[in-house]
């Protein structure tokens, strides 16, 4: 799967940024790097909040099925 | 694994000081500048180089932004010593709400640019689009694949 930043750029410059497709700590790695590009251009970056990705989540991106996961009939 | 991050963004335009060099060699001049006057079409407003007080006395800026909604006009100016950017008016009279989206729009702007630039200098193959929120107003979208 390719490696894919969906960046959402709100009122006053808020913004929210999702990796996905990264593998291990990368992430994290491509995170400082977008960080300290954005400081060189004069963008102070000041993190809210961090969240991981779920395991299911992750999955979904990668288009693998969850084991755990199955549908059962409910009647 | 990969993860969502939320932040909230600053200008300084610091990286020319900091080599000795005056603040208008920053790269960050020309992407406030693009944001000043992509900020003055969107919104319908002009470009001069000072902004007046209540008392209709003009104070020099680096940028201003002067439209019908606001007359006397918003001030923006880079600190010479430490890159700040500073937004200035006076408010008097009502402008207090449109001064505001003002500036807020110049930050959106200036933050979709260095997002956008930062993405290519990664290497990204970059998009960008705008959307309009019937609430939070202007957004824009930004995706980078590798």
């Amino acid at each position: 799967m390719s490696r894919r930043v969906d960046v959402e750029i709100g009122r006053a410059g808020q913004v929210r940024i999702e990796f996905s497709g990264f593998e291990g700590d990368l992430c994290y790695e491509e995170a400082e790097a977008l960080a300290r590009a954005l400081r060189s251009l004069g963008l102070k970056a000041v993190p809210l909040s961090v969240v991981p990705k779920s395991p299911s989540e992750i999955e979904a991106e990668i288009g693998m099925e969850d084991p755990q996961r199955r549908k059962v009939p409910v009647n | 694994m990969s993860h969502i991050s939320s932040y909230k963004t600053e200008i300084q335009l610091d990286s020319a000081l900091s080599q000795g060099l005056p603040v208008e060699e920053d790269p960050g001049w020309d992407i406030l500048n693009d944001a000043i006057y992509a900020t003055a079409e969107e919104m319908n407003l002009d470009v001069t180089r000072s902004f007046r007080d209540y008392y209709g006395r003009a104070i020099a800026c680096d940028w201003a932004l002067v439209g019908p909604d606001i007359p006397r006009g918003i001030g923006i100016t880079v600190d010479r010593k430490t890159g700040e950017v500073v937004f200035s008016c006076d408010p008097y009279g009502g402008f207090e709400r449109i001064a505001g989206e003002i500036k807020d729009r110049v930050v959106q702007n200036y933050a979709s640019l260095c997002v956008a630039k930062a993405l290519s200098a990664l290497n990204y193959n970059v998009e960008v689009d705008e959307v309009k929120h019937p609430v939070e107003g202007k957004k824009v979208l930004i995706k980078g694949v590798l």
